[in-house]
């Protein structure tokens, strides 16, 4: 690969993200704690070109956030598993490996135990929709020139945008469970036509119950079988539970966060259901991961036997679901809305697990770990509340405001989510009439910074938590 | 003769293809008088409640049942010994959905919003059960607004998996459909035999092969009938019986083949997308002198393109045909077919150009039309996407996009 140009220096998706992992890092090991404190041109000559060129696009809010000695540690120990990861990938396509997309609820430990790296479609986007102005907007227009409208999904505009312009590479294999919705189904359709490389789908049937679970099982058994036929890679039984074994403990650290959030204060900032979204899209990927989800807990943990809240002092806490949501490209919306409102984000639909229905997965066998796999990509966000009936969602929601002590719900509806915004309404009513609390929704996109500019979102929110103090 | 079949008027100079139709909303022929043939009776049959069939069947006792996919095998329906009449369901007449929309955001498709405001007018009254599958994310989250809010007293729901390949996801639709059949014989105590459902399947490709002659009434050198009579003539038969409905359309077959052909349009256009049954965009691409020859629709060609086998087990083939028919965007992987049946359909009709529609809001038929679009035009296809409200709206607007095409087209 001497005379080829690497893959972490040709696609700028890859290069950005991990000069971002950089950028937070030493921004933060300056021991800054605000903004004010940085010494931004002292930092400027030492960063490298690319990096310096990239620091004036960097959200000021985003920067603000990381710096707060409740965010910190955490930030650094995400960012650490997301450069290794973005690293690790980086090198594994150089060597030939190919380039794998799976979707969000197909988490990756099924494609490493067969000794291949995946990325998920559409986790880069996020990142740095996140961190930069105007984030991926450039990408999404340049999916919408084909002729696609403004209510397609931005999760996946973004990065077929990206593929055309060369800041990602092109599939090999994009894999598709078919949860949760129309647009995200159409996309992958599209990149495969557009694109080439072979989609292998994970059909979802609309129900919740065994006999739907069962199909969903074979569908994975079969999903591994193509995968294998496709790559000439085989599933490697050592190999995957080292994997599964990472994202189990991941995920008891995550499982016992929720716990942590139940109590009065929360002690867990609100940033963080952003970085827990984008370590369940990389679960088991590394053991900088687990370490991520560690810190969050044993942070969390300390401040819970301290007593300690996540607010400034004086502030009275307003308990908050999230029953959607989060934006993405506002990833400093909850950090904002701590600091001024006092609100605290107990739960959001992205990132929330039922850790009783879920669980471990039982590493016992290849067989038991594929069902394990299988069972909790069932469950996971937007695969269990998006491919059934309304009423699995409303009844979640419903038992986390009451069993979280929540004081009010946030419904941050993705414009591109049909199939939420049709049980928005069904939502909020059973929130109030069975847990007592009212919500608010405001309509945003995940990833299109100019659907609902951040003036506009925030003085929208502000709005409804004024009238909460 | 006019495409809507009067004659020409003496004045009418070049517009020999212009339709007789008012654009807007087409809920019935309204002209007052009795039909005097069978082409008048079904292009102007009353929709709903007022419909005249609708009503003799339920006044025989028989049951009605409403469905809102082509996924919905109506056989299974059709040949339930309490005699259940399935109805496809559509919204025409539908004047806004202020009450839908206190449920439903404006993000769901008007076509979602129309139908469910329509329920909670009580317009679908005479609906004793209703079917819904989750083909659509806008239409399968509606489920819970018709068990809730309107109160269907039988609602089932169809599970269809997102692709045609394995055998596991035939089976998985074929236990949906035998599911299906078994709730409904726990509520109404009925279950079809293997001869009636054969005789069903039997009445409903008689249907299929008749449609599929008036679509060659259409599509042939010298049309016999436009676009929007061809639409209304189709909705009628979403709401009757079939067995009546192949007798009439036997006779409107036998009519419109004696008529003069429509032989001096401007252009032949085929129209494809989703579920449409209001003229309202057929009429406006008729009024530039245009003549609608064919479509795609979910609602129209693709409804009745293939057969149910009818040797061997009649509730496998029934799922067979149902399951695999020229398929839905949302069944993935299967783009190819689809575009090569679209193709297909307009090389037949030799049309100048296919003007594609979608709802605001439709997932699927906006990125489907799009590639069908891109495809279509590298093989030499001229092609339209246009978005509109399934309420009639915006007609000035899509008028003057439908004679920029013609123009385009050099028609």
């Amino acid at each position: 690969m001497a005379d080829q140009e690497s893959s972490m220096a040709k696609y700028e998706y890859f290069r950005k993200v991990d000069a971002v992992c950089d950028l937070f890092q030493m921004a933060i090991a300056t021991g800054a704690n605000s903004p004010g404190e940085l010494d931004i041109p002292m930092l400027m000559q030492v960063l490298p070109e690319y990096h310096a060129s990239l620091v004036p696009q960097i959200h000021p809010e985003v920067i603000e956030s990381i710096l707060k000695p409740k965010n910190k540690n955490t930030i650094v120990a995400h960012m650490s598993a997301v450069k290794r990861f973005v690293g690790d990938l980086a090198s594994r396509i150089d060597e030939g490996q190919p380039v794998i997309y799976n979707f969000a609820v197909t988490t990756p430990e099924i494609f490493l135990g067969m000794d291949m790296i995946p990325v998920c479609y559409e986790l880069l986007p996020i990142y740095i929709a996140a961190t930069f102005v105007g984030g991926v907007d450039d990408d999404i227009d340049t999916t919408e020139d084909e002729g696609l409208p403004g209510h397609i999904c931005s999760a996946q505009k973004a990065p077929n945008g990206a593929i055309k312009s060369g800041k990602m590479p092109l599939p090999d294999l994009l894999v598709k469970s078919t949860v949760p919705c129309n647009s995200s189904n159409m996309m992958y359709q599209w990149a495969q036509q557009e694109y080439g490389g072979e989609l292998i789908l994970l059909d979802s049937p609309y129900y919740a119950n065994r006999r739907a679970f069962d199909y969903y099982l074979e569908e994975w058994k079969n999903m591994v079988k193509q995968v294998e036929k496709t790559t000439g890679r085989t599933l490697d039984e050592g190999l995957l539970r080292h994997h599964v074994e990472l994202g189990n403990e991941q995920l008891s650290y995550l499982y016992r966060l929720q716990e942590l959030r139940r109590q009065v204060p929360n002690p867990d900032p609100g940033m963080h259901r952003a970085l827990d979204v984008a370590a369940l899209y990389l679960s088991g990927v590394n053991r900088e991961m687990v370490e991520y989800t560690k810190i969050c807990f044993e942070e969390a943990q300390g401040r819970a036997e301290r007593g300690e809240s996540i607010l400034p002092a004086g502030k009275k806490e307003i308990r908050t679901v999230w029953t959607w949501g989060l934006t993405p490209h506002m990833i400093y919306l909850p950090d904002w809305l701590e600091d001024n409102y006092g609100m605290s984000f107990l739960e959001c639909g992205l990132s929330f697990l039922p850790a009783d229905i879920v669980g471990y997965v039982d590493t016992s066998s290849i067989d038991s770990m594929i069902e394990g796999l299988a069972w909790r990509s069932f469950h996971m966000p937007m695969g269990r509340t998006g491919m059934t009936h309304a009423d699995v969602m409303i009844e979640d929601f419903v038992g986390i405001a009451k069993s979280y002590h929540a004081d009010a719900a946030v419904f941050s509806g993705h414009m591109a989510c049909k199939h939420s915004w049709a049980v928005a309404k069904m939502l909020g009513d059973a929130l109030q009439e069975q847990a007592g609390i009212p919500s608010f929704k405001w309509e945003t996109d995940l990833l299109d910074t100019r659907f609902t500019p951040h003036a506009s979102a925030k003085a929208q929110l502000a709005e409804f938590f004024e009238t909460l103090i | 003769m006019n495409i809507d079949g009067t004659p020409v008027a003496e004045d009418a100079g070049n517009a020999v293809c212009t339709s007789g139709a008012t654009v807007g909303s087409t809920q019935s022929g309204d002209c007052g008088k009795a039909p005097t043939g069978a082409v008048e009776e079904l292009a102007g049959l009353a929709l709903r409640g007022d419909n005249p069939y609708i009503e003799d069947w339920k006044s025989m006792g028989g049951k009605v049942i409403g469905y809102t996919c082509s996924y919905m095998p109506e056989e299974l329906l059709h040949a339930q010994p309490c005699k259940i009449l399935p109805v496809r369901m559509g919204a025409v007449g539908c004047s806004g959905t202020e009450d839908a929309d206190i449920y439903l955001h404006k993000y769901i498709c008007s076509f979602t919003r129309c139908l469910l405001q329509l329920g909670i007018e009580g317009e679908f009254e005479f609906l004793d059960g209703m079917v819904i599958t989750d083909a659509c994310d806008q239409m399968r989250r509606t489920y819970e607004y018709w068990r809730d809010e309107v109160g269907m007293d039988f609602l089932t729901m169809l599970s269809v998996p997102h692709s045609i390949e394995g055998e596991h996801r035939f089976a998985w639709y074929l236990e949906e459909v035998r599911r299906m059949g078994e709730s409904i014989a726990e509520k109404y105590g009925s279950y079809p035999s293997s001869q009636r459902l054969r005789e069903s399947i039997a009445v409903y490709n008689r249907y299929r092969k008749l449609m599929l002659e008036l679509y060659t009434l259409r599509s042939c050198a010298h049309p016999k009938l436009s676009g929007s009579e061809a639409m209304r003539i189709a909705r009628a038969g979403f709401n009757m019986p079939k067995e009546l409905f192949n007798e009439k359309l036997e006779q409107a077959i036998s009519e419109l083949s004696s008529r003069p052909a429509l032989d001096d349009c401007r252009a032949r256009i085929m129209i494809g997308g989703s579920y449409l049954d209001d003229t309202f965009l057929i009429d406006i691409i008729e009024s530039t002198g245009a003549l609608v020859v064919s479509d795609t629709l979910c609602s129209g060609r693709k409804y009745v393109d293939s057969m149910v086998d009818e040797e061997g087990d009649p509730m496998e083939a029934l799922a067979d045909r149902y399951f695999k028919h020229i398929a839905c965007p949302r069944m993935m992987g299967q783009f190819a077919s689809r575009l090569d049946f679209t193709r297909r359909i307009a090389e037949e009709a030799s049309v100048d150009g296919i003007i594609f529609h979608r709802l605001p809001f439709c997932d699927n038929h906006a990125v489907e039309n799009t590639m069908e679009g891109r495809e279509l035009e590298k093989l030499g296809f001229a092609t339209l996407n246009l978005e509109s409200e399934y309420v009639a709206t915006d007609e000035g607007r899509i008028k003057t996009r439908v004679q920029a095409f013609l123009e385009k087209i050099g028609k």
